[in-house]
């Protein structure tokens, strides 16, 4: 639990001590109880729904969260994989994505990116729950699971700028750069850096080495 | 003529209380309503912001930054509805 969580707990036990407090013992609303009531009321909860969102936002990037739903947890099984040579994994034992590796891969970094990103995953949440992934194993549910859009090169840019020269040298990376720059060609495709989930992709990811062989 | 010791006039009785009419009770208890719906809603409310921080999984953050949220929203309305209540009892 972090401090973030701890403080919503303890602002949450000062308002409820309050509610309590008045339900309990029920004593008569005059100024002083107000004053205290405003605070069980207002201030209090409010503290706490505060530090309690910072939190579960926090929460909501961990790769153990994106796990719970269980048609995910092959994808998460993998880039916890020490021995896995997946893009996905790779990056995951990268201390700056660790255990948040599938948002930093997968957020949007538009300039209302983080609202994006929390809308598609709540869109990921009704689907879930609505669109029959309960009833299928990870197995079966792993050919239905697609991004909404193609992923996006800027992602993979956040940290692989392109400007410098060893990027440059490589004559695959100067001579797609237009197309790199367009999201036409993916950094993760078969031929480039691979997909990032290969097992999610078998038949395209065979089509594309033999393709590029 | 002798009075009655044990008997005292009109002007010796503690006056009555004054009673309060209908409406000004009836204010009077909705105040008493308002804090206590609004402390129950409150109490759920909170309940499920708790649930939320110390199970973090998809439904229970979702319920707990939306319902846990306009819950208690509605609780702070609740308690801010009685709060007006009472002090417009009090100016009648």
């Amino acid at each position: 639990m972090s401090l973030v969580g701890a403080s919503g707990l303890l602002f949450a036990a000062l308002a409820a001590l309050v509610l309590l407090r008045q339900l309990i013992r029920q004593p008569p609303i005059d100024y002083r109880n107000k004053l205290i009531l405003a605070l069980g009321f207002g201030l209090f909860p409010l503290l706490a729904a505060v530090f309690s969102t910072a939190h579960g936002l926090k929460t909501t990037t961990k790769r153990s969260f994106c796990g719970d739903c269980h048609v995910m947890s092959i994808h998460v099984a993998d880039a916890s994989d020490p021995q896995s040579n997946s893009l996905a994994a790779r990056h995951a034992r990268n201390p700056f994505f660790g255990d948040r590796n599938c948002y930093v891969c997968h957020a949007d970094y538009g300039m209302l990116g983080y609202s994006v990103t929390k809308l598609n995953g709540m869109k990921h949440v009704l689907h879930y729950y609505t669109g029959g992934y309960l009833e299928q194993t990870p197995e079966q549910a792993l050919s239905r699971l697609k991004l909404y859009k193609p992923y996006d090169n800027t992602n993979c840019r956040q940290c692989h700028s392109g400007l410098l020269a060893d990027w440059q040298k490589v004559p695959e990376h100067r001579s797609l750069k237009t197309q790199l720059d367009n999201n036409d060609v993916s950094c993760a495709s078969g031929g480039c850096h691979g997909f990032a989930h290969p097992f999610s992709k078998p038949s395209q990811a065979m089509d594309e080495v033999s393709h590029v062989h | 003529m002798s009075t009655d010791p044990t008997q005292s006039s009109e002007s010796d009785r503690p006056p009555a209380p004054k009673r309060q009419s209908v409406p000004v009770r009836l204010r009077r208890r909705l105040t008493s309503w308002g804090v206590h719906g609004g402390a129950i809603i409150g109490l759920v409310a909170l309940a499920i912001m708790v649930l939320g921080t110390l199970y973090p999984k998809p439904l229970l953050v979702i319920a707990s930054m939306s319902l846990g949220h306009a819950l208690g929203i509605l609780a702070g309305l609740c308690y801010l509805a009685a709060i007006l209540n009472d002090i417009g009892a009090k100016k009648n």
